[in-house]
């Protein structure tokens, strides 16, 4: 595969061009109500050249080898074609040959489709009789192998295997016209085991469905409010990842002026990083799809703004290093700047002084989603709890936060030491690439005067 | 299109219908598509990219002893290979309500090729997206400008073991034009975009030009808005989102295994009587129309909610030979395009008649709403004030919340001109809750 790709780009025009060819095999179980709903199975292979001439760039997306050479042609013509300036793109220190293997614990490959389905039934059961209440259920294992390769005109070649096994646990209970929802996720590049033991959670999620019948609506307004370490996660990265993403920038310039380097983005116990070298997690990889290594990026360190995720397009016109964040969420798709495993790091109290200090406040728990429109973000917690006087009261449920992250991240004022870094199913969309794999992480933080919608 | 498979593969489809048969497979369907296109893309005003795709794609669905198994693949190689597999997951796969397919009925003749679409070249994109770049710079020299345009043709087939043999072809273009503008830390994004299967009278850069204008224009003045509760005007673009509560209660599916808020309101008076949603498939080169289902079943118009009264669920042939309904033709139990019939007055007369509301273009987080149950609570992105019947100005950090299935049973109107895009009406809708950052 590695002498394909090459010979393919030998003498290719372009000032810069590269391949990605990937074969994906995936499995999908999916339990809803009493009976297995769906089992499919997909092989999937083809890939992408992208050449870039002049500051402009061409791509032809395809599914098979053959004929490569004319691919890349016609990659380098459309390029050719756009192009009108000079051709910017930051070096890379990767070496030129990399083989990175996946490094499974328990592989699913070797675990048979029977146990799956078991695996998957025996939750379902669960869910559908643990509590009086539950209407139905939707319990979905997926898991997909892809192996990518990749190859570019600087002699770079990589290939790596990207395996990712997940488990949703879904409970829906409903009461004439009210219909809730309990839902957990889990999600591993490396353990199978991941989705094994889940049946306290099995019985969690049918609980709380039910109870969410039952619960208030969070009241709308400003409230003083508690993040748990899975929501802070998806706090970082809904409300400030996405603006660090330098592709939002570079071309760009009041947002270059806004999201300069040493701007003061929050009090000075606030860092948060991006790391796609981080463990084996599934926002983890050796190297973007670029061919770029990932790396640690400090994006706010002390409440100072401290980096940006690149490509090699991005920091090359911002004349700064790659950071190993050009993602492609498949084999059609060109990378574009993407977040990894994302957090807020562990700050110094403990999360009894934090709730000790909310007299009256919302406990907002779990990850629903959240999106960004750059300077405004929402993201939903699943559920939560009124605290009053540092205690956890009521549950209540639909409580959705919006805010300014300019604003927002200010009004951080407390930061426990709990870090937890969560891998969920699920994963992040931008330009049209969803769900990419990505992490969330942080620990319980405090946010003032958040406004959460609903009726008053 | 450069590559054409369909005919060299349909004996293999319905060879692989037969070596279903032959390995105890009551049914078998083979479903097939090969796609080509052409797109370029503006970025920061400017040309950037200029991209060409092919891809290929099957499906394999096999039922045997009752249960189903299905394989996806994108290798003409590996068909066998996955029939194997389609057949190895049916042993123990998803149950299936049925074993047989049924046989073929008599499908309407719906357009969705047009040699028209092939006249865009790379070349004509091109120099469209940049007429329309070069009109919002003139207005704005400052904003970050992106445009994009694409086109594409395709076939498809499917072939069923109940004898279903259908072929079909299909072209579609689509493009956009988008804007950000930065003010320090305050921010607007606005977008306009169209597509359709036939390069007709929607081809229109104007319209996405005045689109943008428009936003341009009324978002240059702030405006604030105390918290209560308003009426919302709803530009036809954000129909759709607002019956998303509507097209997931119907799903016969969903009634039977009892998810759906809506499971005991079949011919019942839920909504107001403004309300008049028909679900049409057969509209000439619509991106969403088809003449038949997954399983064969012809399609057909359908009203789904009459004056109010919910009329019917939808179902596709598992879901209703599980549920013991008549199949409605409907793949996966979801409307093909609801289309709100129109009222009495014209959207600048509705306009003008809100004393106090918000005019929503745009809102961040609607789809994280629990919206199976009808709740919606996210940021009004893009929202206008508007009192006495004219729109203000731009209002900001604003979060409006409400239940869809409730708010549509309250003094709801719809316009009675609609949008030649998407074909649905201005409305009003009073009573949504909002709360903002700061009064």
């Amino acid at each position: 595969m590695k002498q394909q790709l090459l010979d393919a780009l030998k003498n290719c025009p372009a000032d810069y061009a590269d391949i990605r060819f990937e074969n994906s095999d995936s499995t999908s179980l999916a339990y809803r109500g009493k009976e297995l709903d769906r089992a499919s199975t997909g092989q999937f292979s083809g890939g992408i050249v992208r050449a870039c001439k002049n500051g402009g760039w061409g791509s032809c997306v395809f599914d098979t080898l053959d004929d490569l050479k004319s691919k890349v042609a016609d990659a380098c013509a459309a390029a050719a074609s756009v192009g009108k300036e000079k051709t910017v793109l930051a070096e890379q220190t990767a070496p030129s040959d990399q083989v990175f293997t996946a490094q499974l614990k328990n592989d699913f490959r070797g675990v048979s489709l029977d146990a799956k389905v078991a695996l998957v039934g025996k939750y379902n059961d669960i869910v559908l009789n643990a509590v009086p209440g539950v209407e139905t259920s939707l319990i979905n294992y997926g898991e997909n192998f892809r192996t990518v390769h990749f190859a570019s005109t600087r002699g770079n070649y990589f290939m790596e295997e990207r395996p990712r096994i997940l488990l949703y646990l879904v409970a829906i209970a409903r009461n004439g016209s009210q219909v809730q929802r309990g839902s957990e996720s889990f999600s591993s590049a490396t353990d199978f085991a991941v989705v094994l033991n889940r049946e306290d959670k099995a019985r969690e999620v049918a609980e709380r469905a039910v109870a969410l019948l039952k619960a208030p609506q969070c009241p709308g307004g400003r409230h003083n409010v508690i993040l748990r370490p899975d929501f802070s996660g998806v706090f970082a990265h809904e409300a400030f990842g996405h603006l660090s993403e330098a592709d939002f920038l570079y071309e760009n310039p009041p947002m270059r002026d806004l999201m300069t380097i040493g701007r003061q983005m929050g009090n000075p116990d606030l860092n948060i990083i991006d790391d796609g070298s981080l463990g084996q997690l599934i926002g983890t990889q050796q190297v973007d799809d670029e061919g770029t290594p990932t790396q640690k990026t400090m994006l706010i360190a002390k409440g100072v703004l401290a980096g940006h995720l690149h490509s090699l397009e991005t920091a090359g016109k911002m004349g700064a290093k790659p950071t190993g964040n050009a993602r492609a969420i498949g084999r059609g798709h060109q990378p574009i700047v993407r977040m990894t495993n994302t957090y807020i790091d562990a700050g110094t109290l403990s999360k009894d002084e934090l709730f000790a200090g909310v007299d009256d406040g919302i406990y907002a728990c779990g990850m629903h989603g959240g999106q960004t429109m750059m300077e405004m973000f929402t993201f939903s917690a699943a559920y939560g709890y009124r605290i009053k006087n540092g205690q956890i009261g009521e549950l209540l449920r639909d409580i959705v936060l919006t805010g300014n992250v300019f604003e927002t991240l200010h009004n951080i004022d407390g930061i426990a030491n709990d870090l937890t870094i969560y891998e969920l199913g699920g994963g992040c969309g931008k330009g049209g690439q969803s769900p990419l794999p990505v992490t969330f992480g942080g620990p319980h933080i405090r946010l003032r005067d958040a406004v959460i919608g609903g009726r008053q | 299109m450069r590559n054409t498979y369909l005919h060299n593969m349909l004996d293999r489809f319905a060879g692989l219908i037969t070596k279903a048969a032959k390995q105890g497979a009551s049914a078998a369907k083979v479903s097939f598509s090969h796609g080509e296109s052409l797109s370029c893309s503006f970025e920061a005003g400017r040309l950037k990219y200029a991209d060409s795709a092919e891809s290929l794609g099957y499906n394999i669905a096999t039922i045997r002893d009752g249960r189903s198994g299905v394989a996806g693949g994108n290798i003409p190689d590996a068909m066998d290979e996955l029939l194997e597999r389609a057949i190895s997951f049916a042993r123990i796969g998803a149950v299936a309500h049925f074993s047989h397919y049924p046989a073929p009925g008599s499908y309407v003749d719906i357009n969705s090729d047009s040699p028209r679409v092939l006249t865009l070249t790379r070349e004509k994109m091109i120099s469209d997206c940049q007429d329309m770049v070069a009109y919002v710079k003139s207005l704005d020299d400052s904003l970050d400008i992106s445009a994009s345009a694409d086109r594409s043709e395709s076939e498809s087939a499917v072939v069923n073991s109940a004898g279903l043999h259908e072929t079909d072809t299909q072209t579609s273009w689509s493009i956009s034009l988008g804007i950000q503008k930065t003010s320090g830390t305050d921010m607007l994004f606005s977008y306009a975009g169209r597509g359709w299967l036939d390069l007709n009278e929607l081809y229109d850069l104007e319209a996405l030009k005045s689109e943008i204008a428009f936003d341009l224009q009324h978002a240059a003045r702030s405006a604030k808005i105390s918290d209560g509760t308003y009426p919302i005007y709803l530009p036809p673009r954000m129909i759709r989102s607002f019956l998303a509560p509507i097209s997931m209660g119907i799903n016969g599916r969903d009634v039977f295994k009892g998810s759906s808020p809506l499971k005991d309101e079949l011919g019942k008076q839920c909504f107001s009587p403004a309300l008049t949603i028909i679900d049409n498939p057969h509209i000439d080169f619509s991106p969403s129309s088809a003449a038949f289902d997954g399983a064969g079943i012809a399609t057909r118009p359908m009203t789904l909610v009459d004056q109010g009264v919910l009329t019917t669920f939808l179902y596709d042939y598992d879901s209703a030979c599980l549920a013991q309904a008549t199949p409605t033709g409907h793949s996966g139990c979801s409307p093909y395009t609801m289309f709100v019939q129109p009222g009495q007055r014209s959207a600048d007369a509705m306009l003008k008649s809100i004393p106090k509301g918000l005019y929503i273009k745009q809102l961040l987080g609607f789809g994280q709403s629990n919206l199976a149950n009808g709740d919606f609570s996210c940021n009004a992105a893009l929202a206008y004030l508007i009192e006495d019947g004219e729109i203000v100005g731009r209002v900001k950090n604003a979060m409006v919340a409400g239940n869809i299935l409730c708010l549509l049973k309250g003094d709801i109107e719809f316009s009675s001109d609609l949008d030649p895009q998407t074909r649905q009406p201005y409305a009003i809708i009073p009573g949504v809750s909002v709360v903002t950052a700061k009064n």
